[in-house]
């Protein structure tokens, strides 16, 4: 085939490709469930798919600390045609003044006014409803609702009703992340898109609830102020871009989106750790299906709904703890000034037995130490070593201690921003917490040499 | 030749910035389409589908049978491999501190004279109703000649136990739970803290030092005091437990299914023996 061939058939296909039907997003399981038991993977499948749902019929659990986005309002007027004359008051952070909200799919809940009942006396119930169409216009504010499968809904609404409108923010959120994020962190956030298998550092999975570069302590979940800063700035030193042309109500959204998605790939990894011992597919090699099977429901019928809110209560408060000031970690002391005397200090607790920096960073702070040379066991494996030397992370990547030399910090570089990584650690790392270990002045000596290393070799050199 | 290309490439061209462009969405990536919400309502378990229902959980105990332990024998059959030192003595990071006096052994099998499997972990996902056992006392994690004393270490969710570094070399502790939030912090030489679990786990987890990557423990961590793990011999004593059946998990790091050896079906009326031999074909060796 002519060279002049293959474009045309090459471009030929890139135009079928891109356009093709099936690139509706898709959430996808981890590998952890598809080696569980059939029907245990398909109970964990439908548990996530009640709980969150999927990329294009998002699922709002309430139970979950996520700010979904809520627009509310009182019923004035409505007609046959599904149309609700509502002005709506924007209650989500997520809505900006010159910023029409999209509201088209959202859900929406029609509460009764108070003291309202029904023959028997029982509360009435929320009527629900999806938003097909808003008008903001403030003369008629309408808004145009169908039922939640799409078709025209008998409205069950009257004058003075409380409307709730829920999910758009998580809708803006989705929008955008499928926009700006999905390349690299892919559908489900596990960190595989169609461009990472071609960045080195990989794109974090978000599956774990695991962020590096936060202000909490190790172990408690990034806040929404990480997260925005991270997406603002970027992090210098990898392929993760600074997203600071974005408006501010835009990154929230991703970030809450984000967040969520951790949440999700959290859940699935708390159902599998409690069936992969049990229900995995290689019981099948000396049982029978139906052996298996039997147990299995069970289990289902017995533990999981336990698990399943367990989980959930887990979540919420897991993602509520970073929002808490009290859970940010605040130098006790202010910054040491950099002196040379306090750069000297730090110097020699980087070199000293107390900290042993220098094992991972090198003596010189390349992040050259001998621990980078040492081929270590798979993650995981215990006893099985790894083809390549160096330290592991979390997601089972190799990770190089950072090149101090070079003065690019990953996760900032304000004095603040160093305090915390060696106070608090990066989670999913080696680095290791030291806030147990070293006041707040050895801390600031430390940061103040940190700081001070890219300059050393030209401050030797010109002697 | 030329002239075909260029009349086939500007219509794939146009047909490439057309076609993708027709959505509202337009995330830029090749995924494209609208989104609708759904609010989930009631109870957050999906509904199950028609099942026996009710079982009251794994671990309970169900018919008659006299309170008692369990006891027993956890052994590995035939002839065990023989696993060489992580370090031999004198040639360890930190030679003045680590391998100094001895060999850092590969404590990831250890089998004794009679075939009896050291660091087995035996124990009960939940606590059995009417079990009048209380926790135990958690023991000390120490390091020491930059080796964890304790192997395989056993701990109650949310109680504090001390954390010793014995050696004239600085260490960190970093967990790798499955449930639990994970902990990695940093340890001079000479030195002790406290730490604890955050939550219970359904099977043992790793500790390691990233320092001396050779370092590594299992540590159980569980809400209740029904757990053991077997001494030198293999031998094993859980507990005093009400009478009954009772799911029993026996784990070694080095099982082949995820560390589980067998799950077993064991009644308890009076004390009870569970003596178990495992092919080398059950571990990862």
């Amino acid at each position: 085939m002519k060279f002049s061939d293959t474009i045309v058939c090459a471009i030929a296909l890139l135009g079928i490709v891109g356009c093709s039907s099936n690139s509706v997003p898709q959430f996808e399981t981890s590998q952890d469930t598809d080696q569980l038991f059939q029907p245990a993977r398909e109970a964990v499948e439908s548990e996530l798919h009640a709980a969150f749902g999927t990329p294009d019929n998002l699922v709002v659990w309430p139970q979950l600390p996520v700010d979904f986005g809520t627009f509310s309002g009182t019923v004035e007027n409505l007609n046959s045609r599904g149309e609700i004359a509502v002005p709506l008051t924007g209650q989500s952070p997520l809505a900006t003044e010159d910023r029409l909200p999209e509201l088209s799919g959202a859900a929406v809940l029609v509460s009764p006014a108070e003291g309202q009942e029904t023959e028997d006396g029982a509360e009435l119930a929320a009527a629900v409803y999806r938003v097909a169409h808003y008008d903001p216009d403030p003369k008629s504010s309408t808004l145009h609702v169908v039922g939640e499968d799409g078709q025209p809904a008998q409205l069950a609404v009257a004058q003075g009703d409380t409307v709730q409108i829920i999910g758009d923010g998580l809708q803006k959120g989705r929008n955008l992340y499928l926009r700006h994020c999905v390349h690299c962190h892919g559908v489900s956030g596990d960190g595989d898109g169609p461009t990472a298998p071609y960045l080195k550092p990989r794109p974090r999975d978000y599956r774990k609830g695991i962020f590096k570069f936060k202000s909490t302590p190790y172990g408690t979940r990034a806040s929404r102020d990480d997260l925005f800063r991270i997406v603002k700035l970027g992090v210098p030193g990898t392929y993760m871009p600074s997203f600071m042309l974005l408006p501010d109500d835009e990154v929230s959204a991703i970030v809450e989106y984000v967040r969520w998605l951790s949440m999700r790939g959290e859940m699935e990894s708390k159902l599998v750790v409690q069936l992969s011992l049990d229900f995995s597919a290689t019981r099948l090699e000396d049982e029978s299906f139906a052996d298996v099977s039997t147990e299995f429901d069970e289990f289902r019928a017995s533990d999981l709904p336990d698990i399943v809110s367990s989980a959930g209560e887990e979540l919420n408060a897991d993602w509520s703890k970073p929002e808490d000031p009290a859970n940010v970690v605040t130098p006790k002391e202010e910054r040491v000034p950099s002196t040379p005397e306090s750069i000297e200090r730090g110097r020699k607790l980087f070199l000293g037995e107390k900290t042993k920096c220098y094992s991972c960073h090198g003596e010189t702070g390349a992040g050259n130490g001998t621990a980078t040379e040492t081929i270590n066991d798979l993650p995981g494996q215990p006893g099985v070593k790894a083809d390549e030397p160096g330290l592991f992370d979390s997601w089972g990547n190799i990770v190089k201690p950072r090149n101090l030399q070079r003065g690019l910090y990953r996760g900032g570089r304000r004095p603040v921003d160093i305090y915390r990584r060696i106070h608090s650690g990066i989670e999913g790392t080696p680095m290791q917490a030291f806030g147990g270990n070293l006041s707040d002045q050895e801390i600031w000596d430390l940061v103040n040499f940190v700081l001070n290393v890219p300059f050393e070799k030209k401050a030797q050199a010109s002697h | 030749m030329t002239r075909f290309t260029f009349a086939v490439l500007l219509p794939s061209i146009a047909l490439v910035a057309i076609g993708c462009d027709m959505n509202k969405v337009d995330p830029g990536g090749g995924v494209s389409s609208d989104s609708v919400v759904t609010v989930r309502s009631g109870s957050s378990a999906a509904p199950t589908p028609d099942g026996p229902g009710g079982g009251g959980g794994n671990d309970a105990a169900s018919g008659g049978g006299a309170p008692g332990k369990l006891v027993g024998t956890i052994k590995f059959a035939g002839t065990a491999p023989v696993l060489a030192p992580k370090a031999t003595k004198g040639n360890a990071k930190d030679p003045a501190v680590c391998a100094k006096d001895a060999d850092i052994p590969d404590e990831s099998l250890i089998v004794g004279a009679g075939g009896g499997l050291k660091h087995v972990f035996i124990y009960l996902d939940k606590a059995p109703a009417g079990g009048t056992a209380e926790n135990p006392e958690i023991g000390v994690f120490d390091q020491k000649a930059c080796i964890f004393t304790s192997h395989s270490f056993l701990a109650i969710a949310g109680v504090e136990f001390e954390v010793k570094n014995s050696d004239a070399a600085a260490h960190n502790v970093h967990t790798f739970p499955q449930l639990g939030a994970v902990q990695n912090f940093g340890m001079e030489p000479n030195s002790s803290t406290k730490m604890s679990f955050n939550k219970a786990e359904k099977q043992p987890i790793q500790i390691k030092c990233d320092i001396h990557p050779w370092m590594e423990g299992w540590a159980l961590v569980l809400d209740h005091p029904y757990m053991t793990t077997t001494d030198e011999n293999g031998s094993f004593e859980l507990p005093e437990l009400p009478g009954g059946t009772y799911s029993v998990r026996i784990w070694h790091e080095r099982g082949a299914k995820r560390g589980q050896l067998e799950r077993a079906k064991v009644t308890i009326d009076g004390e009870t023996r569970l003596d178990r031999e495992f092919p080398a074909g059950d571990f990862k060796l």
